[in-house]
């Protein structure tokens, strides 16, 4: 599956704890990023080598998926060459800003959503308007337009995500589900998944007491506290909680009653101790092997993060599921593409581009994705042969049809923390000081808005 | 100077000086071309960059869209941040464990391994080197299991029965600061070890053994030798570890990030995040400027009292 936390702008530079300060490499990797894209983008004897730039470093099964789809292109456009450049996630965000503004980005390359990325470049004019391509390959049809507006619309001004022209389009996508440890709920006395939010914390209340962990957390990375927020307010408010301040509609405040609830919902988690012990110190792989080594009834997780690690017989215990919301409606859950694909304005081959992004978002790419265990944009006609093809563990089994549901029947909404770049850090140190006490809902709540305020009214 | 020394004065003052001179003057053009090379290399990947930092300063920056000039408003907003005052106070913590804390446990290893005459000292003086040969970051990593909550340190407490002291070290709004301290002390005290062993090499044995004479003891001889015999070697060590404090980057970002809540936020860290995570590069320069400067102003602090004597 995809090693690609998704995050919010840039957010992935933590998110993905990477040992080494990419920013002080940032320099020399663009300059070499630069010499090698110059290096030809024509070949010899009337090929044409169309130069295209990934960042899922360190996903074998997507990268092994992108190397079929790769060949099946070549194969239809004889005369047609794909240089396939695989980078980390970091390594294309904090060089994409030189890249792109360079006299040679590749031709196609992933660029990450968001204000900082998608919008920043959007209105410094370095991205391609797909919107003639969109309409010429009906992408409208192939893809919800949630997904799209998530993913790949901007307006050229920077200033509004999800609305303007279409910029890039995801291929695979990602979603935060909720695990869970079907034995230990067996041997808890409880049946089945919860359906509302109720239902979860009567589960969680039902571990506690039973000197069972009941949710595994942690919150050092950030990521984690994050994700909650934001499955809260989706839970709480539905999906227009959270798309209003990612996409800042409707005057978005994170002072609101959903907001309140939210705050107090994680506070009273922490001081009822449904999270692991010690919390604080863990980070979210940690809290995921834990979960996987059997310890804790819930944890909250992407969808890159799986296969759970452990043998068929192992794993077939555990399964995740959409957080429930508290009116029991949905599927609604956080669910967002991976990087979205676009064409630099200094591409050389903008409609050959446009053939490939075309290709890989198609629905017979999806079949291949999907069999590698990525999460394509959209559920092919015969989904349960398709899955039961790719011969995937249970839990992958359930991450792919629960995600798929969100994101084709329900509604996938943004990661919070997207909605400006303060808020991260802000989710993150907040959480740790409300959970502790030294910061009450009200003030944890200011924290979160100071972070998020300012900056919406800074691009109007 | 010599010759000139037995000249008499009135010829000193009259002719042959100026000539003298300027064929001083000639070799010393041809030292600063001798320079060149390094210094071209100082001025092109040190100096410019951080020109170019100040500059950006005053500026409000993405990093694509043009520059907007805002004056001083950059170090107001810095100066005027809780968190990024509380994020120096942060350094000014750890520079008492990188600096001071690495120091006294390198003066007394110095002072143990100076008077030890056994075989394989130099084995023994190699492997308390070794944590310093070693990538911060990986160091950062090999701590963050060590110091977890279920990690062999919290173990042996539980094991001789103090389980009370085990606690998150790294996750606990008390001890993260201190342990990240101590994981630097830990990074550090190899090296400042061996820069001071390199000092007390240079100090004279009948020193120690006019001391020793006087019917001092080890410790005695410690202070009254050796201690005043590495003091420049002190004041080295203090500015590197000081420095090596205030950078301190790669730790944070491998065991804490900052947390919990805010308590292990550290300047270079704020310069990081400001700059690839917040996209606001005129900020992050303000703070990067900043912190050099306070780097600058405490390495002349501890520079002076030994260039004055």
């Amino acid at each position: 599956m995809q090693d690609r936390p998704r995050g919010g702008p840039g957010r992935a530079y933590r998110a993905r704890r990477r040992t080494v300060v990419r920013g002080i490499a940032a320099v020399s990797v663009a300059v070499l990023a630069l010499a090698g894209c110059s290096s030809g983008s024509k070949g010899g004897s009337g090929t044409t080598t169309l130069l295209v730039q990934n960042g899922a470093g360190g996903a074998t099964g997507l990268l092994a998926a992108y190397a079929k789809l790769n060949s099946q292109f070549e194969a239809a456009h004889p005369g047609v060459k794909i240089k396939f450049v695989t980078k980390s996630f970091d390594e294309v965000v904090s060089t994409a800003k030189l890249q792109l503004s360079g006299s040679h980005p590749p031709d196609v390359t992933q660029t990450n959503q968001g204000y900082q990325a998608m919008g920043t470049y959007a209105k410094a004019g370095l991205l391609t308007n797909l919107d003639e391509y969109a309409k010429k390959y009906n992408w409208v049809s192939r893809q919800s337009s949630k997904l799209l507006e998530l993913n790949g619309h901007f307006s050229g001004d920077g200033v509004k995500m999800g609305e303007g022209p279409l910029w890039g389009i995801s291929v695979t996508n990602a979603w935060i589900g909720l695990l869970m440890n079907k034995q230990l709920a067996a041997q808890l006395g409880i049946a089945a998944p919860p359906q509302t939010f109720a239902e979860l914390e009567r589960d969680l209340a039902t571990a506690k007491a039973k000197g069972v962990v009941p949710f595994q957390f942690g919150s050092s990375n950030g990521e984690m506290p994050a994700w909650l927020l934001s499955e809260l307010l989706l839970a709480k408010g539905g999906p227009d909680a959270v798309n209003d301040i990612v996409f800042h509609r409707n005057d978005p405040t994170l002072k609101s009653p959903t907001a309140q609830w939210a705050a107090e919902t994680l506070k009273s988690w922490s001081d009822k101790g449904y999270f692991t012990p010690n919390y604080t110190a863990y980070k979210t792989d940690e809290a995921f092997s834990n979960f996987a080594k059997g310890k804790g009834l819930f944890d909250l997780a992407g969808s890159w993060l799986l296969p759970i690690p452990g043998t068929p017989e192992q794993t077939k215990n555990f399964t995740m599921v959409v957080f429930p919301s508290v009116s029991g409606g949905g599927p609604n859950a956080v669910a967002a593409g991976d990087m979205p694909w676009t064409i630099p304005t200094h591409s050389k081959h903008h409609d050959l581009a446009a053939e490939y992004i075309n290709y890989i978002s198609s629905e017979q790419s999806a079949d291949v994705l999907l069999a590698s265990g990525n999460l394509p944009s959209f559920a092919p006609a015969d989904l349960d042969a398709q899955i039961a093809k790719a011969n995937l563990p249970a839990p992958s089994q359930d991450s792919l049809k629960n995600g798929l549901s969100v994101i084709n029947k329900g509604s996938p909404v943004p990661f919070i923390d997207w909605g400006a770049p303060d808020l991260y850090d802000a989710i993150k140190s907040g959480f740790e000081s409300l959970a502790s006490g030294s910061m009450s809902v009200d003030s944890f709540l200011s924290h979160l808005q100071d972070a998020f305020g300012p900056y919406v009214s800074s691009l109007k | 100077m010599t010759l000139s020394l037995i000249r008499p004065r009135a010829q000193l003052r009259a002719g042959p000086r100026p000539v003298l001179r300027r064929s001083r003057l000639v070799p010393r053009f041809v030292g600063y071309l001798y320079l060149l090379p390094a210094l071209a290399v100082y001025v092109l990947f040190l100096l410019a960059p951080f020109g170019h930092s100040v500059y950006l300063s005053f500026f409000s920056w993405d990093g694509i869209s043009p520059h907007k000039y805002v004056g001083w408003a950059n170090y107001r907003n810095a100066l005027g941040s809780a968190e990024i005052r509380s994020a120096f106070v942060h350094a000014f913590v750890l520079i008492t464990f990188y600096a001071l804390l690495t120091t006294a446990v390198a003066l007394v290893l110095v002072g143990i391994m100076g008077g030890l005459r056994v075989r394989g000292l130099v084995a023994l003086r190699t492997i308390l080197f070794l944590p310093y040969v070693i990538a911060p970051v990986v160091t950062g990593v090999a701590w963050r299991w060590l110091l977890s909550p279920d990690g062999p340190i919290n173990g042996i407490f539980r094991t001789v029965g103090l389980g009370s002291w085990a606690r998150p070290w790294l996750g606990n709004f008390n001890w993260a600061l201190p342990s990240v301290g101590l994981i630097g002390t830990w990074m550090l005290y190899g090296l400042v070890m061996m820069l001071l062993l390199a000092g007390v090499q240079r100090i004279p044995l009948d020193l120690y053994e006019a001391a020793r004479l006087d019917g001092a003891n080890p410790v005695r001889e410690f202070f009254a030798v050796t201690l005043p015999g590495v003091r420049q070697e002190i004041v080295v060590v203090l500015v590197l570890s000081t420095t090596a404090a205030l950078r301190n980057f790669d730790l944070i970002y491998v065991t804490t990030q900052g947390g919990p809540g805010t308590t292990t936020e550290v300047p270079s860290w704020m310069v990081y995040r400001q700059a690839f995570f917040v996209g606001d590069l005129g900020k992050a320069s303000a703070l990067g400027v900043l912190l050099t400067a306070v780097i600058l102003v405490l390495s002349l602090l501890i520079l002076r009292p030994w260039k004055r004597s």
